[in-house]
């Protein structure tokens, strides 16, 4: 098993005929994504690698049933297509997209829980069960080097340093259930939480790894999510930057950030109430791969 | 985030309904003082400078005679406040304020909404009102594809403790500052104090707006305002941070670059946003100085990497280079390598006695193998060299702890 993603998964590709999307659909389908459709405004009629493409997401939902689009969308049109795949009624949005301005993401974000689309992203890298299906550039062209399947559910809201992780889990032998890249923005669809959720219903993940960032409440969350007993399989964590804490802090641009965030988003804070709540936290990347070890029985 | 000028916000909050106080810029005594005798002989003087809380730092004061206008307009630009000299003033008409309230919109990442703040007792102290009397200060979530409807605003006003027609007043100062926040892209609108007068309108008599550096492509306006003045956020930019937007600026298209200079002698050129900030922790920890960070996004951007490499090595008593990245998906490593590598060559260094460490990982792994090795003495490293065998092999090496090896 794995979550979210696996290659019954129907995925429609929206902005199908541009250059990455070009690029990066063979590799997907190639590792056994089940690509059934693209989307390309005035495009309609057109064949990306034998997939029909569609002018519409409306059109290609009429002919395809689809659980996941997969946005290939400069961030400056990003929410023009987010909007018409969640008014289509696509139950899933995944977002790579960088740059995204905040008041689109907002929009985005606040139309999809209404109309009770699962978002991830932006600003996501992608995610892959490894052995299973792909999206986005995650993997690249030879996923094996970095990812193999296995036990481990990865979550990181950095793409580079989830990938990193997947890197040296698969080097040491130990293989990965699903990875996904939820983005570094501060809005942003799915979040720890809804990942663990989704592990801890998932028979193959044993342990998750976790990689957080400085700043927001999500790993604070996460924390309480486990506290609450939503989460109960080992959880390794790691978040970065206490450095910055003792660094002389840059003077407040304004009043709003320190009254809105009142100390959340800490690493120290975030570190100390994961470790309280009984997970695994590393100091250091080398930690990361022994606990995990330790996590999954001393295999 | 890109935060603009005083005046800059001022403007935009008018131009969109907002009463703010009549105010004008000098750039020397002289002109203070004029701009002093047409707001009707007592206004406010402050240092024009993208940060926050000028007041404590001495950087705002209340004048109301030309010899005290000139007195303190010549005082206030010759200071620096928070790193930033002083190379403007802002005039502001002195007002007669009864109370002083605090209202601002920003994002919170919990809700994916804007959020309004609101405390009928603004002014510099708020974060204290907030932390001893937390009922004080409002918070309303704000639907973002509903907006704010003035009979939300006029009931979180009463809530504050307003009553009518101050309530009115503040509510109709909310909706205003909404709209500005929407219409501009914002990350966040703050006015404090939102101001009283004596004859019941409010007006914000100070104002910091933030934009969404994400979303100025639409806003050319926005982005001709901000300008150089912003610093890196927290001070000035170095010249060598100079010199690397300048090459950043060379092609907008590809590679973005970001570069903050430190005042280390490693140069530390290690990207990717968290492989960059965890490897910034390690180095650190190595006991290593970092002399900068860096960070370029992928593309076809050799010649930026060039450059790039070639400003950072001409930094002066620089002891060692580091170069990686995190494992690449797509972007294939040699292009970067290729500009790394002309960089160093460029640069003329004997590599040999002055150490560079590269660590990278992914597509084009071999070919990138093949270029490093035309510089000799570059240290290459590949997909088992983790970041923490990176930072101790740059500071091992630049200040020869160990001795050699």
């Amino acid at each position: 098993m794995s979550i979210l993603l696996d290659g019954r998964t129907r995925v429609l590709v929206q902005g199908a005929t541009g250059g990455e999307a070009r690029r990066l659909i063979p590799t997907m389908t190639a590792y056994g994504t089940r690509i059934v459709a693209g989307v390309s405004p005035g495009k309609g009629g057109e064949r990306v690698e034998g997939i029909p493409v569609y002018g519409s997401v409306a059109e290609a939902v009429k002919e395809h049933a689809v659980d996941l689009s997969l946005l290939f969308i400069p961030a400056r049109f990003a929410k023009a297509a987010a909007l018409e795949a969640i008014e289509a009624g696509v139950p899933a949005l995944h977002i790579l997209a960088e740059g995204v301005p905040h008041h689109d993401a907002s929009e985005v974000l606040t139309r999809a829980k209404g109309a009770g689309a699962f978002v991830i992203g932006p600003n996501s890298q992608g995610m892959i069960s490894p052995g299973k299906a792909k999206v986005g550039g995650t993997g690249g062209e030879v996923p094996q080097l970095m990812f193999r399947p296995g036990p481990v559910g990865v979550v990181s809201r950095s793409g580079g340093m989830g990938a990193e992780i997947c890197l040296f889990l698969t080097r040491a032998g130990i293989g990965q259930s699903t990875y996904v890249a939820i983005g570094g923005d501060l809005l942003i669809g799915a979040d720890f939480v809804d990942l663990l959720a989704l592990f801890e219903k998932d028979p193959e993940t044993r342990c998750v790894v976790m990689f957080g960032e400085p700043g927001t409440g999500r790993e604070e969350e996460a924390a309480e999510f486990i506290r609450s007993g939503g989460f109960t399989k080992p959880l390794v964590a790691m978040i970065p930057g206490e450095f910055m804490e003792t660094m002389a802090t840059p003077a407040p641009v304004s009043h709003t950030g320190a009254l809105v965030e009142r100390g959340v988003g800490a690493p120290s804070m975030k570190k100390r109430l994961l470790r309280e709540a009984g997970a695994m936290v590393a100091e250091r990347f080398s930690e990361i791969v022994p606990l995990v070890r330790r996590a999954l029985g001393g295999s | 985030m890109a935060r603009l000028l005083e005046h800059d916000s001022l403007d935009l909050l008018k131009r969109h309904g907002l009463p703010v106080p009549a105010h004008a810029l000098a750039s020397s005594p002289d002109e203070a003082v004029s701009a002093v005798a047409r707001l009707g002989g007592r206004a406010v003087l402050k240092a024009l400078v993208p940060v926050g809380k000028r007041g404590k730092e001495g950087a705002v004061r209340l004048v109301a005679s030309p010899d005290e206008a000139r007195r303190e307009a010549a005082r206030i630009l010759g200071m620096t406040v928070r790193n930033f000299p002083v190379r403007r003033l802002l005039a502001m008409e002195a007002l007669e304020i009864k109370r002083e309230c605090f209202l601002s919109l920003t994002f919170d990442w919990r809700t994916k909404s804007p959020l309004m703040l609101f405390c009928a007792e603004g002014g510099v102290d708020v974060e204290e009102i907030a932390a001893t009397r937390p009922d004080r200060l409002l918070a309303l979530p704000i639907g973002i594809t509903e907006g704010l409807a003035y009979p939300d605003a006029l009931d979180l006003a009463r809530r504050a403790g307003l009553e009518s027609p101050l309530a009115d007043e503040a509510a109709r100062a909310m909706c205003f500052l909404y709209i500005v926040f929407r219409a501009c892209d914002c990350r966040t609108a703050e006015v404090n104090p939102l101001a009283e007068l004596a004859d019941g309108r409010m007006v914000a008599a100070s104002c910091a707006l933030e934009v969404d550096d994400q979303a100025l492509f639409r806003h050319p306006d926005l982005e001709a305002r901000l300008g150089e003045e912003q610093g890196n956020g927290w001070r000035p930019l170095t010249p060598l941070e100079k010199t690397l937007r300048a090459i950043d600026a060379l092609d907008p298209h590809v590679g973005a670059i970001r570069f903050s200079e430190l005042e280390g002698d490693i140069g530390f050129m290690v990207s990717g946003g968290g492989y960059g900030l965890t490897s910034l922790g390690e180095i650190l920890r190595e006991g290593g100085r970092p002399a900068c960070t860096f960070d370029i996004t992928p593309g076809r951007y050799e010649e930026k990497m060039r450059r790039a490499v070639l400003a950072v090595l001409a930094k002066p008593g620089l002891k060692g280079l580091a170069l990686a990245a995190n494992v690449s998906n797509f972007a294939r490593v040699n292009v970067r390598v290729a500009g790394i590598v002309q960089g160093l060559k460029d640069a003329g260094l004997d590599y040999t006695k002055f150490p560079v460490v590269v660590r990278f990982a992914g597509p084009g792994v071999e070919e990138a193998r093949r270029l490093i090795a035309e510089v000799p003495g570059v240290e290459w490293h590949e997909a088992d060299f983790s970041l923490e065998d990176l930072c101790r092999r740059i500071v091992d090496r630049a200040y020869r702890r160990g001795g050699e090896r």
